[in-house]
Formats: C-alpha cells, sequence, structure tokens
C-alpha cells in the first residue's frame, strides 16, 4: 500500500466518520418532506414539458389545453398563459441604483457595483434575444424546487462535505501525535514528507465525502422529483426567481445554462470550494501545532465569517466588506445564486468562481509555505 | 562516521546542551546520564527532530539536514515513548515502517518476517498491538528500527518499563546487532550498557562530562569506593553511594578519598561511578 493509501485507512478506520457520514446522508433525504406538497404540480409540469418541450410558445399552450383536465394542468395553463419575455422589460439599472445608495459612503463598492449591474444589463439583453425567460422549468412551483436543491439541499451537503473534510484533514494531521508516532514517523526516510500526503489525502478525502453525500442526496432527490423533461431547459426561466434583501429578482446567469449544466457547474465549483476549505484547515493544522487549538481557531473564524460580514456591511466599511465578499465561507452560503448577479455578497461577475479558485490558488500557496516551514521546525511534541 | 561538532541546543534563555563535539564510529556507545541532562536532545538532534542552535552535525563529513532522507534513510530510531498504532498487529505496523523506509516491498515482506523471529514475535505477528505488554511493544519497537537494515542505530531508554528478564532479552538483542553498525544506547540504568557498550558518553550541567570505555570511567575513582558496614554516621569528605544487603547485614559504599574506619576497598563499578558523577555537589 502506498502512503496515501495508509493515510485514507487511518481516515476509514474512524468509526465516528462514517457514523456522522451515514447520519448527514439520511438527514438529507428527510430534508425532501419539505417540498412535497410541491411534487404534484411539479409532476404536472415535468411531464407537459416531456411531451411538449420546455419552450412556451403557441404550440407549448394548444398541446396544454389538450391534455388531461385536472387541477394541476389547469393551474399550469393560468401560470403559463400571458407569459412574456420578462427580460426584454428588466429594469436592472434599478437594482443598481439600490445597492449604490446602500453603499452610498463607499465610492469604490458603489462603482463596482455599477460595473457589475452594466454587465448584468448585457446578459439581460442577451436572454432576452435567446427568449431563455420564455422555458417553463417547472412552472409555478420552479423557485420552491430551484430554491431547495441548491439554497437547502446542496448547501447541506457542502456546508457538511466541508466541516467533514476539514476535521479530517485535521485528524490526519495531528493523528501520529495522537498515537504518539511522530517521533518515529518524523526520523523515517520519508519524514516530515509524510504531512505533504497527509495534506493530499485530507484534500482527497474531502472531495471523497462530498461525493458520497452530493451523490446520495441527489440519488434520493431525482428518485422522487423527475427531471427528465426539465435538464435541457434553461435555468433563467421566468418562474425561477432569488431574492436578496427582501427584492425578489430573476434568476439571471452570466452565461447559458441548461438545468443539467447549471446543476454540473454547481457540483463541480463545490467540489472545488470544498478543498478550498480543506486546504484553510491543512494550514491552520500545519501552523498551529495543536490539532485541537486548530480546530477551534477554524471553527472561530468559519463560523465568524457571516457575522462579521454583517457587522461590515451595519458598519458601513464597505471597502472591507467588497474583500471580505471573497471568502470561502460567504461564497459557500450564497450557493442558492451562484453564477448570478447574486445581489449586494458580490461585487464582480462569477464572484464565486473567482472567489473560489482564487481561494484554491491562494490556500494552495500557503499550505505549501506551511509545509516548508514545518520541516524546517523542531519537533516538540 | 557520525560526527558532533561543537552543537548547542537552547530554547529560548534555556541551555540543554552546550558545545557538545563527539564522534561516532561502529560499536556502541552508551549516553549515560540522569534524567534531564540532555541525553534526549542530543539524540533528537542526532535524528533531525530537532535542530542545533549553532554547530553542526556530520554523517561521513556531510550536515544531516542537506543529506535529509538520504541520512535518514540510514538511521534506525527507536524513540523513548514508543509509539504505535493499536488496532494494527506487529506485521502490519512494520509494513507501514517499511513504507516510511522506502523499503522495496518484496525486500520489506522478507526483512519483516526475519525480525519477527529475531525479537521473537513470529506467533503474535497477527495480533493487535492493543493486546501487548510492555516488553513485547519494544520489541515490536526495535524491530521497526531495525526494518531499513541501518547503518545507526539510535535507541533512547529502550528498557525503561521493562522487568528484568525483558531487560536482559533486551540486552543480549542488542549486543547481537552491534556488530557491524554503529548503535548509540541512551538511558540512566546502568545495568543496561556497562557490559555491551564500548563507549560511555555522559553530560554534566548540559556539557559534556566524557566520552571513555567504561573502565576508563570508573579507574576515575579506583581507590575511592570503599564498603563499611550501616550503622556508623558519614564522616565530613565521605559520600554515600549505594547500599546493599551483606550476609551480617546491610553495607554501605562509599566514596571518599581517605579510608573510612573499617572500610574495604572496593573496586568502582560504572554505577559507583554514575552515582559519584552525579552525587549533589559535585565538582
Amino acid at each position: 500500500m502506498t502512503l496515501l493509501g495508509y493515510e485514507w485507512r487511518k481516515l476509514a478506520r474512524m468509526p465516528a466518520l462514517w457514523a456522522v457520514l451515514t447520519l448527514c446522508a439520511i438527514f438529507n433525504c428527510t430534508q425532501m418532506l419539505e417540498i412535497t406538497p410541491y411534487i404534484d404540480l411539479f409532476n404536472e409540469a415535468g411531464e407537459a414539458a416531456s411531451q411538449l418541450g420546455q419552450r412556451v410558445d403557441g404550440d407549448f399552450l394548444t398541446g396544454l389545453r389538450q391534455r388531461e383536465q385536472t387541477s394541476y394542468r389547469d393551474a399550469l395553463l393560468e401560470a403559463v398563459e400571458g407569459m412574456e419575455n420578462v427580460f426584454e422589460t428588466l429594469d436592472i439599472q434599478v437594482l443598481s441604483a439600490y445597492y449604490e445608495k446602500y453603499m452610498d459612503s463607499s465610492p469604490l463598492a458603489q462603482s463596482l457595483m455599477a460595473w457589475k449591474y452594466d454587465m448584468a444589463e448585457e446578459q439581460a439583453a442577451h436572454l432576452a434575444r435567446t427568449g431563455a425567460a420564455m422555458d417553463l422549468y417547472a412552472g409555478p412551483v420552479t423557485t420552491q424546487v430551484h430554491q431547495f436543491l441548491f439554497g437547502n439541499l446542496l448547501l447541506k451537503v457542502l456546508m457538511e462535505s466541508a466541516v467533514l473534510g476539514m476535521l479530517s484533514m485535521l485528524y490526519l494531521l495531528g493523528y501520529e501525535d495522537i498515537q504518539r508516532t511522530t517521533h518515529a514517523v518524523c526520523a523515517a526516510r520519508t519524514g516530515r514528507k509524510l504531512w505533504r500526503r497527509k495534506v493530499l489525502a485530507g484534500a482527497g478525502a474531502a472531495v471523497g465525502l462530498y461525493a458520497v453525500l452530493a451523490g446520495s442526496a441527489l440519488a434520493a432527490f431525482f428518485t422522487v422529483w423527475d427531471f427528465s423533461g426539465i435538464w435541457s431547459a434553461s435555468v433563467s426561466s421566468q418562474f425561477n426567481c432569488h431574492t436578496d434583501l427582501l427584492i425578489i429578482r430573476p434568476f439571471m446567469t452570466w452565461a447559458d445554462f441548461s438545468v443539467a449544466g447549471y446543476l454540473a457547474a454547481v457540483l463541480l465549483l463545490g467540489g472545488v470550494l470544498v478543498i478550498v476549505l480543506a486546504l484553510l484547515a491543512a494550514v491552520a493544522g500545519l501552523l498551529v501545532r495543536n490539532v485541537y487549538l486548530a480546530g477551534l481557531v477554524l471553527m472561530v473564524l468559519c463560523t465568524s465569517g457571516y457575522a462579521v460580514g454583517v457587522a461590515l456591511a451595519e458598519l458601513g466599511w464597505w471597502e472591507v466588506f467588497v474583500v471580505f465578499t471573497f471568502n470561502p465561507v460567504l461564497l459557500l452560503l450564497e450557493v442558492n445564486a451562484w453564477f448570478t448577479e447574486v445581489g449586494m455578497n458580490t461585487f464582480i461577475p462569477w464572484q464565486e468562481t473567482v472567489g473560489t479558485v482564487g481561494g484554491l490558488a491562494l490556500l494552495s500557496g500557503g499550505t505549501v509555505l506551511a509545509l516548508r516551514r514545518f520541516r524546517r521546525k523542531d519537533v516538540l511534541v | 562516521m557520525l560526527s558532533v561538532e561543537h552543537v548547542t541546543k537552547k530554547y529560548g534563555k534555556f541551555t540543554a546542551l552546550e558545545d557538545v563535539s563527539l564522534t561516532f564510529t561502529p560499536g556502541v556507545y552508551g549516553l549515560l546520564a540522569p534524567n534531564g541532562a540532555g541525553k534526549t536532545t542530543l539524540i533528537k538532534m542526532l535524528t533531525t527532530l530537532l535542530f542545533p542552535t549553532s554547530g553542526q552535525i556530520l554523517w561521513n563529513g556531510e550536515d544531516i539536514h542537506a543529506l535529509d532522507e538520504a541520512y535518514r534513510g540510514l538511521l534506525g530510531y527507536l524513540p523513548q515513548e514508543f509509539g504505535y498504532y493499536p488496532h494494527y498487529s506487529p506485521r502490519q505496523f512494520l509494513r507501514y515502517a517499511a513504507a516510511l523506509q522506502c523499503v522495496p516491498r518484496r525486500e520489506a515482506e522478507e526483512r519483516i518476517e526475519s525480525l519477527l523471529k529475531l525479537v521473537g514475535l513470529e506467533d503474535a505477528a497477527g495480533k493487535k498491538m492493543r493486546q501487548f505488554s510492555g516488553g513485547m511493544l519494544q520489541r515490536v519497537g526495535i524491530a521497526q528500527a531495525m526494518i531499513n537494515d541501518p547503518q545507526l542505530l539510535i535507541l533512547d531508554e529502550p528498557t525503561a518499563g521493562l522487568d528484568p528478564r525483558e531487560r536482559v532479552r533486551f540486552r543480549n538483542l542488542i549486543h547481537s546487532l552491534a556488530a557491524d553498525r554503529t548503535v548509540i544506547l541512551s538511558t540512566h540504568i546502568v545495568s543496561d550498557i556497562e557490559t555491551i557498550a564500548g563507549q560511555i558518553v555522559m553530560f554534566r550541567d548540559h556539557r559534556l562530562y566524557c566520552c571513555d570505555s567504561p573502565a576508563s570511567v570508573c579507574s576515575r575513582f579506583q581507590g575511592k569506593v570503599f564498603e563499611v558496614p550501616a550503622g556508623a554516621a558519614l564522616e565530613p569528605g565521605q559520600f554515600l553511594l549505594s547500599e546493599r544487603q551483606g550476609e551480617r547485614g546491610p553495607i554501605l559504599r562509599l566514596l571518599c578519598d581517605a579510608p573510612p574506619a573499617d572500610g574495604v576497598p572496593v573496586s568502582p563499578g560504572l554505577e559507583d561511578a554514575f552515582l559519584a558523577i552525579y552525587r549533589e555537589g559535585a565538582a
């Protein structure tokens, strides 16, 4: 077995990990009870889309009227009749003006917001041309189903994966201290370089845990919720909205995303974000040699992320707030609106992507430096 | 050849070792000193766990930190507190140790079997180590220290916590391993090394006191160690080394320049030398 395999084995032999993983998977599945009231209307929309396609046009309406009359069919028909291409009349500058006024104490924040919404305006014009708003997606329950999937289920999966990933990383980094094998291991030929493999194993474990949690949650979700008529729809259907600071706005993504493509993109970025947080744990674990203290430091850093952001906004420290919105915890909390203009918590297009990739680069570099420092420090355990 | 050249180790204002210079060639060296004298500090520097504050440690003329894994690859180390994975069997643990030492798998399997036989653990090779006694665990420890057939074997307090039978067994094992390598054995138990060490290294006040054969160390106190019956009060200039039970009652071993009344001169042993060197108030 390779040394990397031995590290994974150390994790795999921890019963608590499997117990927590199982509990999380069960908990995630129970969350689906929350949106069961919407399933009948969702199924009606899905079946109609399978039969008639996603684009709501004259043919769609005709076909829908010919479907078997049920209360759900009637509700769907009522919702889609009179649909308009909302992006043609959408006034993005209203949003821009709102946020700029909110941040009127900071010219930097205002100018970034203005620039972001200028880009959003261009994207709105593009979506107007493609007619994305005229896609049905899931009809009148689109927002509820979409926000459940991305803002509830995947948010929980990401949080669970991040926490388990960080704890796994800390466990591996502190394993030799716990077992009192640090001296023997560091004096071996591999020596302190083993900690490089521990970091790789921890990052790999974080991704593995994420895959298990996401896979189990999505398998359960899609077993109950049939998306077969929905995958090719645009996520920017006019029935899909999100809210920021009590303002409801269309789900307008920076690029054209089908539902399938959007899910894939969120899953991919989520995986990278989980690695970012695992590397944060690696840096903490390598710099703070006591693994329990490192865990405490991480806990304080991560849990205070949201509170600090709110405090900065309340205090009007917008320059600091701009930088703070790139922190991985805040990015994770915005998963329900990734790849859109999000609202107050982003200042540039694709901020979740830029922030995650930037975080990966920064923390990869930080991990390399922390490993180098570790190799030059006395083993004082 | 391992050379320690003017090595000092400080932790803030505290000096653990000061200006130590030593040379180790093939043979058995005993680091003998009381607890806190700096034995483990030196050993940790020899095993690259600690970095000297000043000075250098060389292996065949090259700095051991510059050699990095090339040096550690020829080193076998049994730490003072030998940690292990309780859920591993000795065979599994030795496989892991072999992986850490980058020993090729086929070679490792052969060596593991021979080491398990050498340390007398063939019958327990598949049992979880959480079931092992202290002596059995130390035997696993020596086996893992030997997994890469090291040229330099460093053992830190290897017999601490072992019963007398285990300690004798351990001594015999070390003796058999010392044939063609450098063995550095750190202990404060004199009997562990007085029969197997060719050189004794002693520290006092965080400095090197001597590096000499056991006979030379003992000869410093020749004519100064006497045995007297217990009961008489110690006179000025007399220092109590130890007590033993004689045929007619307890007998005291004293260190003094002038022969005491009723004193019988005896040849100083290594334990006498140890107690004499590290007695309170010694210059």
